[in-house]
């Protein structure tokens, strides 16, 4: 474990020199999260302009939730999603044996080689938003209900990196399909609504993008104090079910990796 | 002939890469699914519908706009900047005696017949099982909103070249993609049909030519503009086309003499 961390402090020093290397890159990337961040909160207000509420959630909660999205989303791609969207790539080319022979974790390896720092900007994005908008609407939010809030957000990003992973393993077989990262990156915008929305009748078409939106929902819900402990459990149980799936996947899935490259 | 065997050539591609084409095809179906389905829950604020669009024409508009981003939505300035621009392939294109705009466009109508087939058999599967979807029965009208189409998707094509040639200009392009694919969701009618908008808003919408590329053929086949506003449409779209074409022209005949060759 200390290894780990020792390796994983090395990964964040580079990518911050990476980070002021590549400084045109900087603001393009800026512009553009922080951009879509802003997009996503403004479609929420947009599509709540002229309604009273939609499956139990009032408008206000959610823009709360459209709100914390881009920086949910936001750690979550700072973290993983650049690295488990190159595995195509990295799968395609060949340049997986070099990973393979070294003597480390190779889905830890695959999974953490490359940090966005940008995204922070997302998180600061949401945070500003929120603080703004507790002045104009009712917000009640306690301490507990907010680090329990954090604490499940980080088993929600979990759910969202084992999805991630599991998909992108795929590729193992399908090296070509680089263009399932598009989709997954797609996916991750289902958690700017509700995941009630998927337990309707109507939306049984969609049972699948449930577990994209409890990632958010739950902690958004223990945040707004409106969850109940089931919530809480199906969250924890999922996550950990998910998890440990991408993990035996991987594994399985290495053994028909034939070194070939595209 | 050359035009023929190109469109052959590119159609056995798109053929050849179905399952790739089919993911980007589900890519552009699920938001317009999400804001359905999140419209299929809501309640309204003292009435079941919202200047005259209820859940049945709001279901229908987003159906139709899976189809639409199917069939008219161009994405040629990303192959431009990335393929020819950055990876220096436009050399080749400028040793050919053919027209660069043309081939292009060419390549385009394989991918969009294969998308359009996707988007007509969702469609189909969709208004199905939710059991709404209305489209105008008037064939004056239908036949102006096939128009409108034509020109919204000459429009896209050629506004995206346009964008395409700017990475001769600029060599990180990718954030202005960015923002336009951001101006696209919101003004072009993607989120909410844009007669929802605040006024202000929806003014600045109207000027743009986003929303001349999906909202109006959208309304248009819903039967939601008259033969005289489908007209004045069409009059607007011929204005954007010209200064599109023209703007086009400009930017190919001083882009090559930028060009290197080399690649960036």
């Amino acid at each position: 474990m200390k290894r780990y961390i020792k390796i994983y402090l090395q990964i964040i020093k580079i990518n911050i020199v990476k980070l002021f290397i590549y400084r045109a890159n900087f603001f393009t990337s800026l512009l553009s999260s922080v951009g879509w961040g802003v997009v996503g909160i403004f479609t929420m207000y947009l599509l709540t302009l002229r309604i009273g509420s939609a499956y139990g959630w009032s408008r206000e909660d959610l823009i709360i939730l459209a709100a914390i999205y881009p920086a949910f989303s936001g750690i979550f791609y700072m973290l993983f999603a650049r690295n488990i969207g190159n595995l195509p790539e990295i799968i395609h080319s060949g340049e997986l044996d070099s990973v393979l022979v070294k003597p480390i974790d190779s889905q830890f390896f695959v999974s953490t080689l490359s940090i966005d720092f940008i995204q922070i900007f997302r998180v600061i994005l949401s945070a500003s938003f929120i603080i703004i908008y507790g002045h104009f609407v009712p917000i009640h939010i306690t301490i507990f209900s907010l680090t329990l809030s954090i604490l499940l957000c980080i088993a929600g990003i979990s759910l969202l990196y084992s999805i991630w992973f599991l998909v992108m393993t795929i590729a193992l077989w399908f090296s070509t399909l680089s263009n399932l990262k598009d989709l997954l990156y797609t996916l991750v915008a289902t958690m700017r609504f509700p995941a009630d929305m998927f337990y309707k009748k109507q939306g049984t078409l969609f049972l699948i993008l449930i577990p994209f939106s409890l990632a958010l929902t739950v902690p958004v819900k223990v945040m707004l104090e409106r969850s109940t402990l089931l919530d809480l459990v199906i969250l924890l149980l999922i996550s950990s079910i998910f998890f440990i799936t991408s993990r035996f996947f991987w594994k399985f899935a290495l053994r028909f990796y034939t070194s070939a490259s595209g | 002939m050359r035009y023929i065997k190109i469109f052959y050539l590119t159609s056995q591609h798109v053929l050849e890469y179905k399952a790739r084409s089919f993911v980007w095809f589900l890519i552009a179906l699920l938001n317009p699914l999400l804001l359905l389905l999140f419209w299929r829950g809501v309640t309204f604020t003292g009435t079941n519908h919202i200047k005259g669009w209820n859940i049945s024409t709001i279901t229908s508009y987003y159906l139709l706009i899976t189809l639409a981003n199917a069939f008219l939505t161009s994405h040629i300035n990303e192959d431009i900047a990335r393929d020819d621009v950055r990876k220096g392939e436009l050399s080749i294109y400028l040793l050919k005696p053919i027209s660069y705009f043309w081939k292009k466009f060419i390549e385009e109508i394989p991918y969009k017949v294969l998308q359009g087939c996707f988007g007509i058999i969702v469609t189909i599967i969709l208004s199905f099982l939710l059991g709404e979807f209305f489209i105008t029965n008037s064939i004056a009208i239908i036949v102006m909103a096939v128009l409108i189409s034509i020109f919204a998707m000459l429009m896209s094509f050629t506004f995206k070249m346009i964008l395409g040639l700017l990475s001769l200009w600029l060599i990180d392009i990718d954030g202005f993609f960015q923002l336009n694919e951001m101006f696209t969701l919101i003004f072009a009618g993607f989120v909410i049909p844009l007669y929802l908008f605040p006024p202000l808003l929806a003014n600045i919408a109207y000027v743009l030519p986003y929303s001349y590329m999906i909202y109006f053929p959208i309304i248009a086949l819903q039967g939601k503009l008259t033969i005289t506003e489908c007209l004045y449409v069409l009059g607007i779209q011929g204005i954007w086309l010209i200064l599109f074409f023209y703007s086009y022209k400009y930017l190919w005949i001083n882009g090559k003499k930028k060009y290197s060759g080399a690649g960036q």
